[in-house]
This record gives structure tokens, C-alpha cells and sequence, in this order.
């Protein structure tokens, strides 16, 4: 038993460190928040330049081949921002998918290119009408003569705009197991995306009016079993998003500590409460719980250890920690915390814009339950 | 990261050795909780001389040092002895001799060299058990508000004053506690810390019920106990760490009992919960399959296993020597309110059945019907979940900026 980083991992964790205090202060991601990308397209090329899109791409892609748990200590230290961006649709999921399903020419035209950041590929699966899972995805993939005809809206897409490719889940049959991927090329004419507005951080609508594509946008060999896949890949991706949540939650924690100490009210710090040392004591519970629940999962997946109970708990862990830290920071930071501009409200954006995305805790808690045999 | 324990061939070939050993000498169903107080009294006595027998081995204590009667094992061997008495539903030491653990690791760290070769080999090697006693009628949360006195006359102390909620059943050999040593001094200068023989003169134990104790053996039907002190003579010797140093001395066996030595494991009533609601029908089908108890199980289960977490991390903090904080606190917190909350979300679950230990209607052999009472009782000893949040916040730093430190353990 060793609970500790690795001297890689914390040699990691302090370049990242350093490249978000220099790069994207806060008051950097205040500027931001209105714009219509995640990442300014300069950060997302020094980003790209550092290989943090390579982390999980095996050198024979392109790639570092680094473990989750390495990728994770990268994406803990992106939270603390909270930086949004594709680094993670297309670093983590796109790569992941392709990786896992691809063929090997499929791997060879991709891997390489999200590796360096030149194709961003995002995942589209949501859908107006219906809830998260595989029941949910109806939008049919009509067979041509040269491939699939698309048509339909898809929902909660991370980084539609910033994104070159969307990965769309489709149904091409009938069949509980008939869901497919298919690559989409967002230049292609019929494809509409905008972000959507109100209290997300850069989620987009796609709509797909007449696109047709060739069979070769089919990931894999075969069509089918998508919905397999996305599980598998979910199982590796959602402790690192665990990790990147527990690193918002402790940068949450440390601005509340610091004000506790600093706001002077009734003649003293307001962290001499007890009500005020309650909701940092909550904040920390969250912290610690959404830290360890996501490194856990990752090291066993890491060592080979079956990790898919512990992946899904995880994600149900992190996503209530990281509301419940935000409501408990406007608490301690009340009326200011409010003003867009201080910078508290990217992370109650981000907190409520993760909580459901890619399924919300009440399901993964239930796959939780079927994963433990129960 | 690697959180499984893992083991060498070297220490495989021990767990055979101490399996085989437990094997031969544990009683068969020692591990059994007892059926009545009588039974539960003759049970109590077969752990004591187990306790014996493996005091004589070094592995009552793995990890104490062997100069003082210890295993002097390192932690991976000390966990497969653990691991290979919880086999047998036993813990180590087999008996109740929560005083023995925490007054030894303070005598350790305080005592002197002459005090550690009386005081240590007894509880290293099962021949006296110890309880702590430390609240008092005026010294709840404010532990260091003692009102107990020690009065030095020549080469002895005379204490005079009352402990509660002490203990369990079937009595003590030693005990150790906390009085005024300088009445005039500040608030933690003032205290004294004595290891007490329990039989000395004026000692008077007398049960006192909650409403729940669990008895040695994992009985319902124990019992926690006031114990009067009416000038009890203690020689000089018993006072450790120095006079008026009593709270320093506190400190590490606080620590410890705030959490913050860890633990590996997890709490047993999780299993005897999720097989009950796998294995019992209710209007026709298995509890586990009724979405509403799946989904209470699936928050109990994750809750457990953030407190699994935070102890495993303890245990790992205090093993490689690193600096602790918060941590044992937060887990000792984290397990009382996981415990209250457990209450309402398995009486919600599980109905009206919760509420009894009837051999027929009860849920597994009355442990959850004991749950929904220990859950409550056990929100107070060793520092409620208020006072492990106040702790928390002066060492987290939380509106100050000096930050308290943690006691030292090891």
C-alpha cells in the first residue's frame, strides 16, 4: 500500500501547477467566461504543444502512453481553474473511444492528429426527448449506397463549438445493442452547432439537417455494441473527471479558508463562526471524499484491478461534492461570490454543468449497484 | 498509488503460521456472540486467557516493541494478524481493552523508561486489561474541565472524584485517568495522568445503562460504568509525563481515539445489512430488488466506503510517519454521522422490523435492530461530532492563522 504520487506524478502536477498560475489566473478565466470557446485557441496550441493531449494515445499513435492516474494529476490541477476545453472531450473520450474501438487505420488517421490537438473530437449522445442511456439514443443512421443519411438534434455536447469532429451515437438498428458511432466532420454543409445559454459552461446543440457520410465514418469494424464501448471508455474517463472535480473542490476550499481569515465581520474574521467553520468543514468532507473515491479507481484500473463499481461511484461522488462545495462557498462568501466577475460562479457553472453530463450520480449510483452483483 | 495491502511470500508463509495457530488454540465459537450474561462471562474469560496465549507469542500487541513485552512486527505482519482474527470475528486484543491501547501508546510517548518496563509488559502480554476513564459529570465536551483532584502527600497521590461512562462488562484490572494535580494553574496545567490499580481502596465501580453498550463478545447487554474515587491512594510512580503535564499526555491518546491512527476494513454491519435484504423476502420478493431499498443501500454503501477511505488513508499516514492534520477528525466525524444517518435510511428501508430483536421478526440476529440505537450513542464517546468539527477547524486553520497541530501517535 502507497498512497502517495509517484515522483513522475508530482513532477507532473507541478508543471501544471505553474502553467495555470501564469496562464490562466483567475481573473484570466473571468475574461473568458463569455467567450465562445472553452480554451482560448493560443492556450489550447501551448496546451497541445506540452503533449497534454497525448497523455493516453500509446507511443505507437503518436502518443506518451501515460496511466489514468498520471493523466488524472493533470486534470485535478486543470479543475483547480476550473480551465473547461476539449482536453478532455477530445484528450480523454476521443482518444479513449478511438483507442478503444477504432480500427487500426481508424487509430493511425486519429490518434495522431487529437494528439496534437489539430482534430478535436467530441462526443455527442444526448438527445431533446429523451433521458441519459441507451434507450435514449434514437436518432437512426438511415443506410445509402455510400453510407449513412443523419438526421436529428443532439444535446449536452461539451466543446460542440471548439470541436473539428463530433463522435455521434446513432441507431442503426432497432436492437437494444444497435447503437453505432459515427465520425461527422463539423464543415460539413447541414451541421448547425450553437452553445447553449443560461447556467452551463460551453455545452452546445448540434443539429445535422441532410448529412450524409461514408461507411468509413463507422468507428470500428462492425455497427453495434456502441453503447459497450462508451461504458468501457466511461469506466477509465470518469474517476480522471473525478480527479478534476476533487481539484475544484480544494481550490474551493482554499479561496474559503483564505476569506475566512481575511473578512473581518462584527469585529472579527468571520472564520471564528462556527456556522462559517461548518460549511469549510463541509467543503473539505466533499474535497477528501471526491479525492480518494477517483484515486482509488484509477489505481486499481491502472494495476489491472477490476475498478468498474469503484469508476461509477466515483463519478456519483465527485459530481454531489463539487455542487455541495460550491453552494457551501457562496455561503462563506455571500453576497460577493454572486458578482460574476469575482470568479466564484466558474466553478458553480462548472459544478452544475458536471453533474449531469454523461449521466447524473443517481444512475451511476445504480450501475454502482449492478456492477457490485447485487 | 496502490491502495490493496499487498504480501510477501515471507509474510503468506506467516499467515499460514497464524492460522494454523488460531486454529489450535480459539476456543470454537469463541467469536460467537454469547446467548446471555452468564455465557457472556465465561466467553469473557476464555478471551482473557487467549489473550494470555497470544501475549506470550508478542502478537496481543504486534506492533508494540518486544522490549516491553510487544510483537515488535511491522505493520504488513500486525494486519495479517488482524485480518486472521476478524476470520474468526475476533479483534486484537480479543476482549474490550480500549485503556490497554490508547494508555499504552501515551505511556510510550510520555512515560519514563522506568514506567514504561512496569506499565507496558502487562498490557503487552494480556495479563491486566485497562479502561480509560476520562468524562466526568462537569467534563463532557470540555474534557480538560476536570474536577477530579490528586493531592500529593509524600510519595503518593489522593484522589478524590467521579468518572463516567467507563468501560464495559466484567470489570478491569487497571484503569487510567486525568485529575488536578494544581488547582491554581491555567486550563491544561493543571492535570495530572495516573495509571491506577482498580483494585486499590476506595475505588467503587457501579454499572450505569444506556441506551446501548455493547458487552464483550458484541452483547447488546452490556454496560458502561460510573467509578467513584474516595481518597484513593496512588504511588508517585503512576503519574506519567510529569506533574501537571496530564493534558500533553492526552493529547496522543485523544489523537488516537479521534481517528487518527486509521484502520484498515470495513465495518462488519455493511455485510449482515446487505445479505439480510438479499436473503429476506417482503411481499413477495427479495428486499435488494425493491428500487427504493437499492437505492438506500447503493447511498449507505458509498458512505462506508468514503469512511473506508479516510481511515485507510489515517492508517497510511500515521504508518509511513507523515504529517497528519484534520484527518482524524474528519474520519471520526464522518463515522458518527454515517452511523446516525444510517439509522433513518435503514429504518425507511426496512420498515418497522428495524425496531426489534425479536429471534423471529428481528433483522440478523438483532444487529440492525442494535444499529438503530448504537447509531445514536455512538454520536458522543471520544468527542462528539461537534467537538471533532471544532478540532477540524483549528487545524485546518479556519479563520486563523495559526494552525493547531495533531498529537503525536507514534
Amino acid at each position: 500500500m502507497d498512497l502517495s504520487l509517484s515522483e513522475t506524478q508530482r513532477a507532473i502536477q507541478d508543471a501544471v501547477s505553474v502553467f495555470m498560475r501564469r496562464e490562466a489566473p483567475r481573473d484570466a478565466l473571468v475574461s473568458w467566461q463569455q467567450s465562445e470557446m472553452g480554451v482560448p485557441p493560443e492556450l489550447w496550441s501551448k496546451m497541445a504543444k506540452l503533449g497534454w493531449l497525448q497523455l493516453l494515445i500509446p507511443p505507437e499513435y503518436g502518443g506518451s502512453g501515460n496511466s489514468l492516474t498520471d493523466t488524472a494529476v493533470v486534470f485535478e490541477q486543470l479543475g483547480r481553474g476550473p480551465l473547461a476545453g476539449p482536453l478532455w472531450s477530445s484528450g480523454v473520450l476521443g482518444a479513449l473511444m478511438v483507442q478503444t474501438a477504432g480500427t487500426e487505420a481508424q487509430r493511425r488517421r486519429w490518434l495522431p492528429r487529437i494528439g496534437t490537438g489539430d482534430d478535436i473530437v467530441t462526443l455527442a449522445v444526448n438527445e431533446p426527448q429523451h433521458s441519459w442511456g441507451p434507450g435514449g439514443v434514437r436518432m437512426a443512421a438511415q443506410r445509402t449506397h455510400e453510407g449513412y443519411r443523419l438526421e436529428g438534434t443532439k444535446v449536452f455536447v461539451s466543446d460542440g463549438v471548439q470541436a473539428t469532429h463530433v463522435l455521434l451515437a446513432v441507431r442503426t438498428s432497432a436492437d437494444p445493442d444497435g447503437i453505432s458511432w459515427l465520425f461527422v466532420d463539423k464543415r460539413h454543409p447541414g451541421i448547425t452547432v450553437r452553445n447553449l445559454s443560461g447556467f452551463f459552461s460551453w455545452q452546445s446543440v448540434i443539429t445535422l439537417d441532410h448529412v450524409e457520410v461514408g461507411t468509413d465514418a463507422l468507428l470500428g469494424q462492425a455497427e453495434g455494441h456502441g453503447w459497450r464501448v462508451l461504458d468501457q471508455v466511461l469506466e477509465k474517463a470518469l474517476p480522471i473527471l473525478g480527479a478534476y472535480q476533487a481539484g475544484a473542490c480544494a481550490a474551493l476550499c482554499e479561496m474559503s479558508i483564505e476569506h475566512s481569515r481575511t473578512r473581518v465581520q462584527f469585529g472579527v474574521p468571520i472564520g471564528r463562526f462556527q456556522r462559517v467553520q461548518d460549511h469549510i468543514i463541509r467543503q473539505v468532507n466533499a474535497k477528501d471524499a471526491a479525492y480518494w473515491t477517483a484515486y482509488e479507481a484509477l489505481s486499481r484500473l491502472d494495476s489491472g484491478r477490476p475498478g468498474r463499481a469503484q469508476a461509477f461511484m466515483a463519478k456519483a461522488v465527485a459530481a454531489e461534492a463539487y455542487v455541495e462545495t460550491c453552494n457551501a462557498a457562496h455561503e462563506v462568501f455571500a453576497g460577493i461570490g454572486s458578482d460574476p466577475q469575482f470568479g466564484l460562479t466558474l466553478h458553480t457553472r462548472m459544478s452544475r454543468t458536471l453533474f449531469h453530463y454523461l449521466g447524473g450520480p443517481q444512475w451511476y449510483k445504480r450501475r454502482m449497484a449492478d456492477a457490485l452483483g447485487w | 498509488m496502490d491502495f490493496e495491502v499487498s504480501y510477501t511470500p515471507e509474510q503468506e508463509q506467516f499467515r499460514i503460521e497464524v492460522r494454523r495457530w488460531f486454529a489450535k488454540h480459539v476456543p470454537p465459537g469463541l467469536g460467537q456472540t454469547p446467548a446471555s450474561p452468564e455465557a457472556s462471562y465465561e466467553n469473557y474469560l476464555q478471551r482473557r486467557t487467549l489473550g494470555r496465549e497470544l501475549g506470550a507469542r508478542g502478537w496481543l500487541y504486534p506492533m508494540a516493541p518486544k522490549a516491553y513485552g510487544g510483537g515488535g512486527l511491522d505493520v504488513d505482519h500486525a494486519i495479517i494478524l488482524e485480518e486472521e482474527a476478524n476470520r474468526l470475528h475476533l479483534s486484537l486484543p480479543p476482549y474490550y481493552d480500549s485503556g490497554g491501547r490508547l494508555g499504552s501508546a501515551a505511556i510510550l510517548v510520555w512515560g519514563t523508561e522506568a514506567q514504561k518496563r512496569t506499565f507496558l509488559p502487562p498490557i503487552f502480554t494480556g495479563k491486566v486489561r485497562t479502561w480509560q476513564l476520562l468524562t466526568e459529570p462537569e467534563a463532557g465536551s470540555d474534557l480538560a474541565n476536570v474536577q477530579m483532584t490528586a493531592v500529593r502527600d509524600q510519595d503518593h497521590y489522593i484522589l478524590d472524584g467521579q468518572k463516567i461512562f467507563v468501560g464495559s462488562d466484567h470489570g478491569t484490572d487497571w484503569l487510567w485517568t486525568l485529575a488536578v494535580t494544581a488547582p491554581q494553574a491555567p486550563r491544561h496545567h493543571n492535570l495530572g495522568w495516573f495509571m491506577v490499580d482498580a483494585h486499590l481502596p476506595g475505588i467503587t465501580i457501579r454499572p450505569q445503562n444506556m441506551l446501548s453498550a455493547r458487552g464483550e463478545g458484541d452483547t447488546d447487554y452490556g454496560h458502561k460504568n460510573t467509578v467513584f474515587f474516595d481518597h484513593v491512594r496512588v504511588p508517585c510512580e503512576a503519574l506519567i509525563g510529569g506533574e501537571n503535564e496530564g493534558w500533553k499526555v492526552a493529547t496522543t491518546h485523544l489523537e488516537l481515539e479521534h481517528g487518527g491512527g486509521g484502520a484498515v476494513g470495513r465495518p462488519r454491519v455493511w455485510d449482515h445489512l446487505l445479505r439480510y435484504c438479499q436473503e429476506t423476502e417482503r411481499d413477495g420478493k427479495p428486499l435488494i430488488q425493491d428500487p427504493d431499498v437499492r437505492d438506500r443501500l447503493t447511498e449507505i454503501y458509498m458512505r462506508l466506503e468514503i469512511g473506508r477511505l479516510f481511515n485507510l488513508r489515517n492508517f497510511w499516514l500515521t504508518y509511513t510517519h507523515q504529517p497528519r492534520s484534520y484527518e482524524g477528525p474528519q474520519a471520526s466525524y464522518h463515522h458518527k454521522m454515517t452511523g446516525l444517518w444510517m439509522t433513518r435510511q435503514i429504518l425507511e428501508a426496512l420498515g418497522p422490523w428495524a425496531l426489534t430483536n425479536d429471534p423471529v421478526l428481528g433483522m440478523a440476529d438483532g444487529l440492525l435492530e442494535l444499529q438503530q440505537r448504537e447509531g445514536i450513542v455512538a454520536v458522543h464517546p471520544g468527542g462528539t461530532a461537534d467537538i471533532q468539527c471544532v478540532i477540524m477547524a483549528r487545524r485546518i486553520g479556519i479563520g486563523r492563522d495559526d494552525r493547531e497541530q495533531a498529537g503525536t501517535v507514534l
